[in-house]
This record gives structure tokens, sequence and C-alpha cells, in this order.
């Protein structure tokens, strides 16, 4: 009584799929479709118009485009700031990091609570509020200061390199702070209680052991602000297009905007984007040459417990400098939008006669443009969300369980627009989608931003599924099996249950940026599909500051909330 | 006795990058009878995991054959192969595999249920499955607030739960304290002697597979080594790498003459065995630390040169010819170190010397 068995279950153990079309083929096949359509097309778009110049290639306008001289300008902007923004985020970073994770400094709780409030606002929101303190010509902190002072002149100036800089810092220091002390509060103790043993004094430990040790996590924050530096368009936006300072990004999407539509203009702009995609191209190179060596894992035990630092005599003026720098650059810009936002108007004293509550009734209920950008980025935020959370579980289940050949490719073209600046992401999607493939112009339309930020983000859900996925021991999928369950049976008892929290943190890694996107939706948007980003750029820049400022307030709250549910859904309700 | 699991030739091929092609496992044959409780033990890398989890379906034969309970399951030139839920087997794993999102109760209900049984029978079953596991009143309870034990007795649960006729254990005891792993072993018995399933224990543990299994085999490179009882193996060894795997061995490269055994660089003095081999030549001489006696009247001449106290005896190590052999005997009688005495050697069993390629293959792989 021999059970004869088909030949499918046979091939599938081996790995071998060829005849007939089974449930993973079909998903490898969708991964690549959807990767190539949305990440590969606008790519190969941007060089495409780069080289040629619709008869034949053309290196001259890349030539002409790379040394023109307002474009070398904002090239050196750009790495300037980049330098130096990335520099001192790093040493403020590193600092804050070992105070909180290594010393015995107190209200902890209250420091990392400020730490995590940068990542909820968007930078040109922050940028807009420094903008407000400190602008050189009304800026609020400027003005107290020069009648206090009895200067004639304002003593800071936010529209300058050097302003860009310290936003930039400001901004981006928790980056390297949360890499950093995530390593320092990981690490196994006795590497550092050996040296001591060895006759180290605490300084010396901390200089030949601890921070040599945590060089693979500084260096990967440093890499993660440089690259947002050097491809940012929200903060030189906002503080230096005023003054006329561009970066290549700001740049970029100044091409586009003059281009008006012109062929040689968007030209102009694909090939600057190349130049800017080049930047962080060799950035990325040099941080891999640097850190090739330096990679070991200095977490070993679970739960121990890092000996702290007595600070004992530095530990109240480390405390106070602490506070008063947090103080100024996290609760100080966020003060300066909400007091902007109940304030009659630009420029008037707060005081309580000019107390009032119409801008943010104006904005909500007699400006169609902001209400009409809250449905777009709700629309958007959503829709990308759910997109990227199928689409990117889809390819980390590819990837990680089926191995299909190829897979690191896919994996590449998934985690490549994370590289990728924004802007040279929506220039590919302009050049990919208005009509250059079938006809399909989604330009003007809400499509189009949502394709572009399907782009952007679907490799964070990929991150955080694969990360899952990979904690899943086959022997649980097995276990299933020798149970009775079906190879089906077994992924959606057992596989897709457990990493169902990261799909859904990957669901909000997604939703969350999208609400407060500014670069890709402001080359994207069109008549009627303004985000709420570009609504609020759009307010400042029409000098509607106040109602500006409402509706700041009104997004960083919103942001808070998806934020708060975000922590309650992924809480660690039971250690996996 | 009834045939429960019958491998036929089986054998596994791999092609790595780093080592070409390895033989995982060759031409294996084994019967294992109905009821029995049966041992695959070897150093890491036998073959011996890759084995079961062909028995179980989760890999595939290069060539051979499987049956369980007298059905094909597995034959490649037939073009059969039963996947591995539909082998009815009952499995626990080394890592416990017990679903972290499912409480107790819906982990050791999940095989219940994927079969549809009735809600009021699985509740039946489930309750007593963790009544012999001894996890009474924790149905509601999670893996991860459990203890390696208690998640190693759900594993149980849920691998008796539907009553198999056979239970395959991957090391399943190897990731609990010592202590646990004694009471464990106990209970596996017990639940074994309860509902009459057929065993097959994957371990590196020697003592654990002697003191669980009816009969046992043991594995080197792929190649089933000798198959026996526990006493079978222990005392009878076919070779050098069982003699050596089962507790502790003294190898001593000895000369064959004349119907006497000289330890080799030793030529003049024979040494004192209770058992002459049936060729003469150059082999190896087998023992155990405790089937050698030391005296102070008869035997081979020989000098202590360290004693070590331990808690059940003291072990002295000696040097016969070119080789050092421990030798273990009571408190009772010391002898001091530098003493001369004499040495009979009991239980000697003889070897060729083992041969080069062996060697070399053991190397090859051990290279990974």
């Amino acid at each position: 009584m021999n059970q004869q068995v088909t030949n499918k279950d046979f091939l599938m153990l081996e790995g071998k799929r060829k005849r007939g079309l089974s449930m993973d083929k079909i998903m490898t096949i969708l991964c690549y479709v959807a990767l190539i359509t949305v990440v590969i097309l606008p790519c190969v778009m941007i060089i495409y118009y780069t080289f040629w110049d619709g008869t034949k290639i053309d290196f001259e306008m890349f030539r002409s485009v790379l040394f023109q001289q307002d474009n070398l300008k904002a090239m050196k902007n750009t790495l300037i700031i980049a330098v130096f923004a990335t520099l001192f985020a790093t040493v403020v970073g590193v600092f804050f990091a070992w105070l909180l994770g290594r010393s015995d400094i107190p209200l902890k709780g209250i420091m990392k609570f400020l730490f995590s409030i940068p990542f909820m606002i968007p930078p040109f929101l922050a940028a807009m509020s420094w903008d407000m303190m400190f602008s050189g010509r009304g800026g609020y902190v400027n003005k107290m200061l020069m009648s206090l002072l009895h200067l004639t002149k304002a003593p800071f100036n936010i529209n300058s390199i050097a302003g860009i800089i310290v936003i930039e810092v400001v901004y981006y220091f928790p980056f390297v702070y949360m890499q950093v002390v995530s390593a320092l509060e990981r690490m196994d103790p006795t590497l550092e209680e050996s040296a001591r043993i060895a006759g180290a004094g605490q300084l010396h430990v901390i200089r030949t052991i601890t921070l040599p040790l945590t060089v693979p996590a500084i260096s990967s924050g440093v890499l993660l602000v440089l690259i947002t530096s050097l491809s940012n368009y929200g903060i030189p936006s906002m503080v230096g297009y005023s003054k006329g300072i561009f970066t290549l990004p700001t740049m970029i999407v100044e091409l586009m905007n003059r281009a008006g539509g012109s062929f040689t203009g968007i030209r102009q702009a694909a090939a600057l984007s190349i130049v800017l995609f080049i930047v962080v191209a060799i950035a990325l190179m040099i941080q891999r040459r640097l850190l090739t060596h330096g990679r070991y894992d200095i977490i070993k035990g679970k739960s121990m417990r890092p000996m702290l630092i007595k600070l004992r005599g530095a530990k109240i003026p480390l405390l106070i400098v602490s506070f008063v720098f947090l103080t100024l650059v996290v609760i100080a810009p966020i003060v300066m939008i909400i007091l902007v936002s109940f304030n009659k108007a630009w420029g008037l004293p707060f005081t309580a006669e000019n107390l009032t509550f119409m801008h943010y009734v104006n904005v909500v209920t007699k400006n169609k443009m902001v209400t009409d950008s809250v449905k777009n980025s709700l629309f958007l935020a959503f829709s990308a969300g759910a997109i990227c959370l199928l689409l990117g579980t889809m390819l980390a289940y590819v990837i990680y369980k089926v191995k299909p050949r190829g897979g690191a490719l896919l994996e590449m073209m998934a985690v490549l627009p994370y590289s990728l600046p924004g802007t040279v992401m929506s220039i590919g999607c302009i050049l990919a989608w208005s009509g250059a493939f079938f006809g399909i112009s989604l330009y003007n339309t809400i499509w189009i931003i949502l394709v572009a930020y399907i782009a952007r983000y679907l490799s964070y859900v990929l991150k955080s599924s694969s990360a899952a996925l990979q904690q899943v021991h086959p022997s649980l999928e097995e276990a299933a099996r020798s149970c009775g369950a079906s190879h089906y049976d077994a992924l959606k008892d057992v596989t897709l249950l457990l990493i169902k929290p990261a799909m859904l943190s990957g669901f909000f890694l997604v939703f969350l940026p999208c609400m407060r996107e500014l670069t890709t939706s402001i080359l994207l948007y069109g008549p009627k599909t303004r985000t709420l980003g570009v609504a609020i750029y759009q307010l400042r820049t029409n000098g509607q500051i106040n109602q500006a400022a409402a509706l700041s307030v009104m997004t960083i709250i919103l942001i808070i909330i998806m934020n708060n549910i975000v922590k309650y859904i992924t809480r660690d309700r039971r250690k996996y | 006795m009834t045939e429960q699991i019958v491998l036929e030739h089986v054998t596994k091929t791999f092609t790595t990058k780093e080592l070409g092609s390895v033989t995982a496992v060759n031409d294996f044959n084994l019967v294992v009878h109905k009821g029995e409780c049966f041992s695959f033990l070897g150093p890491s890398g036998c073959g011996k995991t890759t084995t079961l989890r062909m028995i179980a379906g989760f890999e595939d034969l290069s060539s051979g054959s499987i049956y369980l309970g007298g059905k094909l399951v597995s034959d490649r030139s037939k073009n059969i192969y039963l996947p591995p839920e539909k082998r009815g087997l009952g499995m626990v794993f080394q890592a416990f595999a017990v679903w972290p999102h499912l409480n107790v109760f819906d982990n050791i209900a999940y095989p219940l249920k994927v079969k549809r049984f009735s809600k009021n029978d699985i509740r039946e079953k489930v309750l007593q499955a963790m009544h012999y596991c001894n996890l009474d009143g924790l149905e509601k309870s999670f893996p991860s607030d459990l203890s390696g034990g208690q998640q190693q007795r759900i594993a149980l649960a849920r691998a008796i739960v539907v009553n198999p006729e056979a239970m395959l254990l991957d090391e399943p005891l190897s990731n609990l304290d010592p202590h646990l792993r004694e009471t464990m072993r106990f209970e596996i018995k017990r639940l074994q002697k309860e509902f009459g399933f057929t065993i097959i224990f994957v371990t590196h543990d020697q003592s654990e597979a002697m003191a669980l299994s009816d009969r046992m085999l043991i594995m080197d490179m792929g190649n089933i080594q000798q198959i026996g009882t526990p006493a079978e193996l222990y005392n009878h060894p076919k070779n050098r790498f069982v003699h050596s795997f089962l507790g502790q061995s003294n190898f001593i490269n000895v000369d064959v003459r004349d119907g006497r055994v000289y330890p080799a660089g030793q030529a003049d003095v024979p040494l004192w065995v209770d058992k002459l081999p049936e060729k003469s030549g150059e082999q190896v001489l087998a023992t155990r630390p405790n089937t050698m006696i030391l005296n102070r009247e008869e035997g081979f001449p020989c000098r202590i040169i360290k004693r070590t106290f331990k808690t059940d005896f003291v072990e002295y190590l000696l040097k016969i010819g070119e080789d050092n052999a421990i030798v273990q005997a009571p408190h009772r009688e010391l002898f001091k170190n530098g003493e001369a005495c004499y040495l009979k050697i009991y239980n000697s069993v003889y070897y060729d010397r083992e041969n080069e390629e062996a060697a070399k293959e053991r190397e090859r792989r051990n290279i990974v």
C-alpha cells in the first residue's frame, strides 16, 4: 500500500519549482515586477534624460551643468554643510550618549524623552521655527536681544551657511545619540571591567576601550547624518532660499521650477540629480572603506547591567549644561511655533491682547488648500503604508525564505532608494511617469506622489519584516509541519502571526514620514494634490506665517498621537 | 515484533562550496521495532540529525528508501515522497520550537486543530496530554513565562497529543541544565510506557543514550559504526571509534609476537592481559581505566607518573611503551607518585591501527 504522491511535493522539497507556478514563484515574479517599475525605471530615466538629447548621446550638457558657477557653488555649500553638520552632530551625539548611557547623571528619563522629540518634528518645521527666532530680519530672539543689549544690528543671522549647519546639528545629533546609546547600554560590562583590573584608569578605559568598541555604532550614526544632510531639502530651502543660498537639492528643485516644463530645463535638473547622487555615493563609499575593519560583536550575554561612572563634582554642572542645551535646541523651537500660532500677526509682541485662535479656525475651516492637503496626506500615508506593508513583507519573505536566484539583486533594488536623495527619486518619477511609458501620465495627480512614496519608504518595511522573519527559527515552521500542517498552513499559522507586530510597526514606519513629507511632494504636487508639508511651506512663502505655525502645531500633535499608537501596538507584550 | 521504522540503503549527499561533495549519510540500514526506544549517538556532524530529518520528511534522500509502519514514504527512484505533515509522526526539536505567540493550550491543541477535531475532543485530549506531562493549570500561560523544562514538556505534550505511533526526538534535552535533563529523561521513558510509542532519540550525550535506549547505534562521518544494546556497545565495541566514544578509553600501541603482547617501543617485557588477539603484528590494545588493576605483586611492571584524587576513585597516570594510560583504582589501596607497581589489563580488545584515510576525511570535514 504505497501512496503515490505528486511530483510537486517532491520538487518543492528540493527547491526546484520548474513545473507550474507555485505560490512562491508567483510572489518572486511580483517582487521583480514591482521593484523594476517603482525603483529601477525612475533611475534609468534620469540617466537617459541626462545623456540623450533627443537624437544622440550627449555629454556636453552634463559637463556644462557640472561646471556652471551656481551649481559649483551649490555643490560647495552642500559639502561644507554636510561635513560640519556631521562633525558637530557626532560630537554632541556621542557626548550625550555617554552621559546617559554610562554616567550617573540624574533625570535621565526626561532627557531621553527630550531626545526623542526631534524625531517627531519634520526638519523643515524645525528650520521654520529657527527662522522665526533668529532671522536676521525680525527674528523674535534677535529683536529681544537687540532691545535688551541696545544693539543696532541683529546678533544672529540664521539665514547663512553657519545657520544651516547649526539647525542641522541640533536636528541630527539625536540620530548619532540613538545609535551609540543603545550600543553602550548593551555592551558587555566585563569588557570594561577587565581593563580596570588591568590597571587602566576611568578616563583611560573610556578612551581605549569604550570608545573604540562603539566605533561601529558611531559610524553608522555618522553615515546616517551625512547622507541625510547631503540630501536634505527642507532646512536649506527654509532658511537659505531668501538669501540665495542653494545646496544641491534646493538647486535641483529650483532648476525644475525654472524649467517650467521645457525639455532642456528638465534635463538640467536630471543632470544635477546625477551629480547629487554621485556625491552621496562617494560619501557612502568612503564610509564603507573606513569601516570595513572593526566590526565585532560587543554584545555577549543578555540583561547585563553596565557599570555607571560616578560624575561626582561634575554632576551638577554637566546637568545644567545639558538642560540649557536641550531647552534651547528642543523646547525653544516648539514653544516658538506655538507662540506664533496664537499671535495675531507676524512680528507683534507676545502679549495677552495679541492672543488669538483665529489662525487655527482659519486653517481648519476657511482654507480649502489646507483641508485638501490634510485629506491628501492622510490618503497618501495610509495607501503608501498599506502597499509598502504588503509589498515589503512579500519581499522579505521572498528574499529570506524562498531565496530565489538573484535574491541579492532584489534586496539591492529595494534598499537603493534608501540612499537615494528624495529629490533625485522625485525627478526620476516625473521623468518616468509623465507619459514616457505606454502614455501613462501621472503628472499632477496624487498617484505620482504615491508611487514616489512607495519607492522611498519600501525599504523601511522590508527591514522590519525581514528582521522579524529571520528571528523565526525554521524549527517553528517544521514543528507545525510535523503536527500535520501543510506548507501553506504553517506559513499562515506560525510565520505570519509571529511577524505580525513587525509588519504593523512597518506600516507606521512608512505612515509617519509620509505624513510630514516635504522633499518629494514639493516637486510632485499639482494644483489639487498638495500635501501637509507643501501646504505649510506655501503658507509661509505667501507670508501667512501665523497660519503656517498653526498648521504646524496641528501636524506635530497628529504625529505625536500616531507615534504613541505605534508604541502601543509594538510594545513588548511577550518576549519572543 | 512489528517493524515500525525501516531504512534501506539510505544515502544523503550534499554539495557545498567549501567541501565539494560530502556524504552526510552513507548506506544506512536500520530496523526499529514497535515500542522500542532507539538512540542515534555520535559526534556533531556525524549525520544523525540528517537521518532523523529524512525520516521526518524534512530532507530528501539521495538514494534508498524509508518505510513507516510498513508504508513506503520516501524513495527517490520510485518518485515517492510523503511530506512531513502526512507522515503522522510526533517530533520534538532541540530548541523546543514552542510557538511563542500561542499559549500553552493552543500550542498543544494545534495538531488537533489541523486535523479538525471537535472543540470538546480537543479540550479533552489537550488537558489529558497536559496532565501526563505535568503541565496542569498552565493552559493560559505563554511559553516565554515558563522555564526551559516546562517548555520542553509543552513540546512533548504537543507531540503525544495525537497519539502518534512513533516519536522523533532531536536532542531534546541538550538545552536543559543537567539536573532537569535527568528528570526529563525519566519522564520521556514514563510517557513511552504509558502510550507505547516508538522513539528515535538523537543525542551526542553518551550517558543519555545509554540510560534511555533499548537499542542504539553509533554513527561517525555518515556511517553506522555499530548497532546494539547499550551493554553490547559498551562491552564489545566493534572498533576503536565506538570504544572511545562510549566512556573513557586507553589505547596502547602494541606489537604481538609469539603469543605475547609487547607495548610498542618496549620490546623486552610483555603486558599482562586477560585475552590474546587472534593475529600477530602491530595492533592497538583498547581497554578502560576501570578494567585495569594496579597491584604490588604481579603483572606488567610500571611506574606511577601522576596521581589525582577524584571523589569516587583515584586516578593514576602511567606510561606503557610510547603511550600514556589512565587507571582508576579505589581509595583503599594508595600508590605514591613515582612508585613502581604491577599492572593487569582486563577486558582487552584489539583493533587495527587507524588508517590514514579516515583521519584525512575527518580533517577535511572539520575544516568547516
